[in-house]
């Protein structure tokens, strides 16, 4: 900061406020951005989870005993092992339903005598390209009120529900970063009007536009990595206390919805870029200003 | 060097401030321009380092129309000007030193070279003891010093200068005229506007006079 500059940038009002917008630009711009890596996390997850993956439902019958449910069980499994596609299929144990359940029916779900019914977890092996409706035809054949869930349609629709709000926290992303390079367009072009003369004559002394606009661009820089800095580790500061409230929150039925430990890294990147870009957009401002008064 | 053709110069609307200039300075020359206040002798100077365009005639800088210079190319034209403002136009948040280094610096001369040049020229204008004093607190004549210090550190060919002996007394202003006359020998084309009869009359060097915006050339001062 102690550099010699043939402008008395340090001194400005006018440039007083930049650290502050940019921090606050930064804090934002830094939530909204853990936020689109934080659902690009869980859609991730859950659609490898879901990808590959079937449920056949068995409803429960009347005057269903044990031996007759496992026996359609087994007819289930049975025609699913026959179809071209299918890694493995497996009857999910009664209580892990129950378990499953529990948090809608409470822990009474896997004691108590509800006809519950079964389900089947079907793997497909990788790129299998199974008819689905030829599929059901014969399930409901060998075990009639057999079901086919594919998970595709729901799977799809969270999906994009998930990449929506990915798309609108870029967008607030994008939108926060226009109005920031807009505040260091207007900051610079104030400058530039406050410094008039200095600027006249460093020009008449032969000095290059170019030279000049490093001047600036160098003060700019260190604003802006002054209110980035700051406004990242705020930002940083509440997305821990964030994820350290959840912890203890028992989200078994989503995936976690937490940061994957490469983001952490981008988010302290963040305020390098957010200063690289204020000094390049003074620089271009600068630049565009002296080209104009020749 | 510098030549200049049926020049005329009119801010906006309002009348000619110089009206058919035409001389021709040499290289290696020594004018002065003299003539009242208002006459338009730093209009004159303008054109020559040209903050300022012709609204008619031609000007010839360095061997070139200089309208024919494209904004590319007038840093380096103009560091070949030495220019010293009538109200200095020194840097207030700059050293002495500093002020004195920006010609070299813009141009990008070593810190070593700078280092070395600055402080003997400094030595030599009397303000060795002020390198790191800010213009403000200088008197008007060091203020003087120091401007005409910046406007020769980088050897310019051609040095003009505007009145730049009106705030120091005839000692001081005889030794300035003294470097300007070395910077002349060594062959840089010195043009200085000046009020100064005394200076005018002890260095006996033709004079551009200027007498409501026309020129009237004169030849060097009689001797006394």
């Amino acid at each position: 900061m102690a550099q010699r500059t043939d402008l008395p940038l340090s001194d400005d009002s006018t440039t007083r406020l930049v650290p502050w917008i940019v921090g606050v630009m930064a804090y934002l711009a830094a939530l909204a951005l853990a936020a689109a890596l934080t659902l690009s996390n869980v859609a991730r997850e859950w659609s490898e989870g879901l990808e590959g993956s079937l449920t056949v439902q068995i409803p429960a019958a009347e005057n269903d005993t044990p031996q007759t449910t496992d026996a359609r069980i087994v007819a289930a499994v049975r025609v699913l092992l026959k179809t071209e596609g299918v890694d493995s299929a497996r009857p999910i144990p009664l209580p892990e339903i129950g378990k499953m359940l529990e948090p809608w029916l409470g822990s009474a779900a896997a004691t108590a005598d509800l006809p519950l019914p079964r389900v089947i977890d079907v793997r497909l092996k990788p790129d299998a390209a199974i008819d689905y409706t030829a599929l059901s035809e014969r399930l409901v054949n060998a075990v009639p009120g057999a079901s086919l869930e594919t998970h595709e349609k729901w799977r799809n629709t969270l999906l994009l529900l998930f990449r929506s709000i990915e798309a609108v926290a870029i967008v607030v992303i994008l939108l926060i970063s226009a109005v920031a390079l807009a505040a260091i367009v207007l900051t610079t072009r104030s400058v530039l009007a406050v410094h008039h003369e200095i600027v006249e004559l460093l020009h008449l002394i032969g000095a290059q536009d170019t030279y000049i606009a490093e001047q600036f661009q160098r003060h700019a820089f260190h604003l802006a990595l002054k209110g980035s800095v700051g406004g990242t580790a705020c930002a940083l500061a509440t997305l821990i206390g964030i994820v350290q409230l959840t912890g203890d929150l028992d989200a078994s039925l989503l995936p976690p919805a937490t940061l994957a430990y490469w983001h952490w890294p981008v988010l302290a990147l963040l305020p390098a870029a957010e200063a690289y870009g204020a000094m390049f957009t003074a620089r271009l401002t600068i630049l565009r200003a002296l080209r104009r008064m020749g | 060097m510098v030549q200049f053709e049926n020049v005329g110069v009119r801010y906006g609307t309002g009348p000619e401030v110089l009206s058919d200039i035409t001389f021709d300075l040499p290289d290696s020359s020594f004018h002065f321009v003299t003539g009242p206040s208002g006459a338009g002798k730093s209009s004159l100077l303008k054109l020559m380092y040209l903050a300022l365009r012709p609204s008619r005639g031609l000007i010839n800088l360095f061997d070139r129309n200089a309208a024919s210079y494209t904004t590319a190319e007038l840093p380096a034209v103009r560091r070949q000007i030495g220019v010293v403002f009538q109200n200095f136009r020194l840097i207030d948040h700059l050293s002495t030193f500093d002020n004195v280094a920006l010609p070299l610096r813009v141009s990008g001369a070593a810190e070593s070279m700078i280092q070395k040049h600055v402080s003997e020229l400094l030595g030599w204008v009397g303000l060795a003891d002020h390198l790191e004093a800010r213009p403000p607190t200088l008197s008007g004549g060091q203020q003087q010093r120091v401007a005409i210090a910046r406007a020769v550190i980088a050897r310019p060919r051609l040095l003009l200068a505007d009145e730049p002996t009106g705030n120091v007394d005839d000692v001081i202003a005889v030794r300035l005229l003294y470097l300007f006359e070395e910077l002349n020998r060594m062959g840089t084309t010195v043009v200085i506007a000046t009020h100064n009869e005394y200076l005018v009359n002890r260095f006996r060097h033709p004079q551009l006079h200027l007498e409501g915006g026309r020129l009237d050339a004169r030849p060097p001062a009689a001797g006394n």
